[in-house]
């Protein structure tokens, strides 16, 4: 059995790269970021729509974190512009992140001297909509304990206060950038419990960055895969478990395979006679293609969110 | 047969709920208190120690209050510039990730943590100075002390506030780095040895208009020299001289531009790594 990832020229031109909205939650025109000689993003144009939660999907390096800091006006794009909730970050930053929660990929708070409690204390005082009650309930569920210094805080609990920090004064968005890094599974799913609960209660939009797509499988409804510094699409979760689809087929018993320069393949798996191919597209129209050249199809499956985020980005690198 | 879970049912729209963030950002006023908290519970052990060394250095050497210029003013430079150092210990430009990402414009952020570092500055040096000093003064020369009525009227506030434009300007000059580079202390040292390695050369080169300029700015009658060791040495309590009014202006002056270079730092913007 042999398997290899295609991709094909025209994918770039098939992959659907804008979304539509009214009135985004976050829209970015052409943003690119370049640190010297290394470009981290390049004219990317991202649109999250207001209430979604965004899945942004991409390799170690892919961008992601970059993204997200010049939501925060934490780093200032090279070009390209950025409005967040209808404000231009580079303009008036402190106004977005009034409306923003943001788990920033690091653990570390530079005060490890200080008390959790007080951290939380700090913090809360430059938020008019923190919710005091709602900090406490948050501090139950995450069992995190205001005595300890941040210093001797482990990775996971650290990431638990930067939750909290950003939860609790119930933000319009969610910036969060590798918000299970560090969490074991037990707190990792309950973290995720958490996050639902809150959509649920505190409607916001949602950008959650990570590499680990499976964690967050449950609560992404758009996904957006960027790879080496470019956006290679965004689509609502329903349009990708619509157009990507695994199809098992056999071939002709005379060795011959469909053509696959007229399908849009993004992997494919081979067997002997045996074929499981990863393809873009309407159900029907590749089923009709693949009949035609004689294969007979046995089963269609969708793929799982995480299968289907790792089929786009090994098609982004083009790597076979 | 499909695995691709529908995403939970949740409430929509999420920018237009009421009881979600607004944009109001915190006033000027609670940033400021909240940075002197910060601090003071970040910095607590530093400024504890400042206080007890201060207290210490004065007990044991009672004449660098008033008398010895150059031990002023090497205090002045490790009093000011360690706690502007301090003041944004661990916190790089490129490293200030929590600072930066609360709801504070970044400039006035930063212009508030200076603020709030200079007021814990001049608190410690009040402790230091009216505990220690006036107490130390009054056991060292009780009887001018007795004389004149208090330690305050044989050492005029003048004096006084002298001692505090050496670690204040300091402390502003360095937080202007601290505020812009990574690495404050470094570009101190660099600036100040570029500055007198360029007197030096400027001297032994006899490139006149040079020296001149170097000279007016360190050594002269309003430079750096006379703005930070000012009056010192000249208490008439210990037998100095009057001392001239230039050491005011020279102070004032360099005070001044110690604190636009603060405001000039805070427009470096640096992406936090």
């Amino acid at each position: 059995m042999s398997a290899s990832t295609l991709a094909p020229p025209a994918l770039a031109g098939v992959l659907p790269q804008r979304l539509e909205a009214d009135a985004p939650a976050v829209a970015t025109a052409g943003l690119s970021k370049r640190y010297g000689a290394r470009t981290a993003l390049e004219d990317v144009d991202l649109t999250v729509p207001d209430g979604a939660v965004y899945l942004l999907a991409g390799a170690n390096g892919a961008g992601k974190t970059s993204l997200l800091r010049i939501l925060q006006e934490l780093a200032r794009p090279t070009a390209g512009s950025a409005r967040v909730l209808g404000i231009d970050p580079a303009a008036d930053g402190a106004a977005v992140r009034a409306q923003t929660g943001y788990v920033p990929e690091r653990h570390d708070v530079p005060y490890g001297t200080l008390r959790v409690g007080r951290l939380v204390t700090h913090h809360a005082a430059h938020y008019a909509s923190w919710d005091a009650a709602y900090a406490a309930h948050l501090m139950a569920r995450l069992e995190i304990e205001p005595e300890p210094r941040f210093a001797e805080l482990s990775k996971g609990q650290a990431r638990r206060v930067q939750l909290l920090l950003a939860l609790a004064h119930r933000p319009r968005l969610l910036l969060l950038d590798e918000p299970t890094d560090g969490l074991d599974p037990l707190v990792r799913d309950m973290v995720l419990e958490l996050l639902a609960e809150h959509l649920a209660d505190h409607p916001a939009t949602v950008l959650v960055s990570t590499h680990l797509v499976g964690e967050v499988d449950r609560l992404a409804d758009h996904v957006g895969v960027l790879t080496r510094g470019h956006l290679l699409t965004q689509i609502s979760r329903a349009e990708l478990h619509r157009l990507l689809r695994r199809y098992h087929f056999e071939a002709p018993e005379d060795g011959t395979a469909a053509d696959a320069g007229a399908l849009h393949v993004l992997h494919r798996t081979n067997g002997g006679a045996e074929r499981a191919w990863t393809v873009w597209g309407a159900e029907a129209e590749v089923v009709a293609h693949l009949t035609a050249a004689g294969c007979r199809v046995r089963q269609v499956e969708p793929l799982r969110l995480e299968e289907a985020a790792v089929a786009l980005l090994r098609a982004g690198r083009g790597r076979p | 047969m499909s695995t691709l879970s529908a995403a939970p049912p949740r409430k929509q729209g999420g920018a237009g709920q009421p009881e979600t963030a607004t944009a109001a950002t915190p006033s000027i006023r609670t940033v400021l208190r909240r940075q002197l908290a910060l601090i003071a519970h970040t910095r607590g052990r530093a400024m504890f120690t400042f206080v007890l060394m201060g207290g210490l250095a004065i007990l044991l050497m009672p004449e660098t209050l008033f008398d010895a210029q150059s031990t002023t003013l090497a205090a002045g430079f490790i009093l000011g510039g360690v706690w502007a150092l301090g003041v944004w210990s661990g916190e790089a430009p490129s490293e200030r990730v929590y600072h930066r990402m609360l709801p504070v414009g970044r400039r006035r952020h930063d212009l508030l943590r200076v603020l709030a570092g200079l007021g814990w500055l001049l608190a410690m040096l009040a402790v230091v100075y009216t505990v220690g000093g006036t107490r130390l003064m009054t056991s060292w020369h009780p009887e001018h002390v007795a004389q004149a009525g208090g330690v305050w009227q044989i050492v005029p506030g003048r004096y006084w506030i002298n001692l505090l434009t050496a670690p204040l300007t300091t402390y502003l000059a360095v937080s202007a780095f601290a505020v812009a580079v990574e690495r404050p202390g470094l570009w101190m040292v660099l600036t100040l040895g570029a500055s007198l390695g360029l007197l030096r050369l400027a001297e032994f080169l006899e490139l006149g208009p040079l020296r001149a300029v170097l000279h007016f700015l360190l050594a002269g009658p309003h430079g750096l020299g006379e703005a930070l060791v000012g009056t010192v040495g000249y208490v008439p309590i210990i037998g100095g001289q009057t001392p001239p009014d230039r050491w005011l202006y020279a102070a004032l002056a360099w005070l001044a531009l110690a604190a636009l270079g603060v405001i000039l730092s805070s427009r470096v913007y640096r992406d936090v790594r």
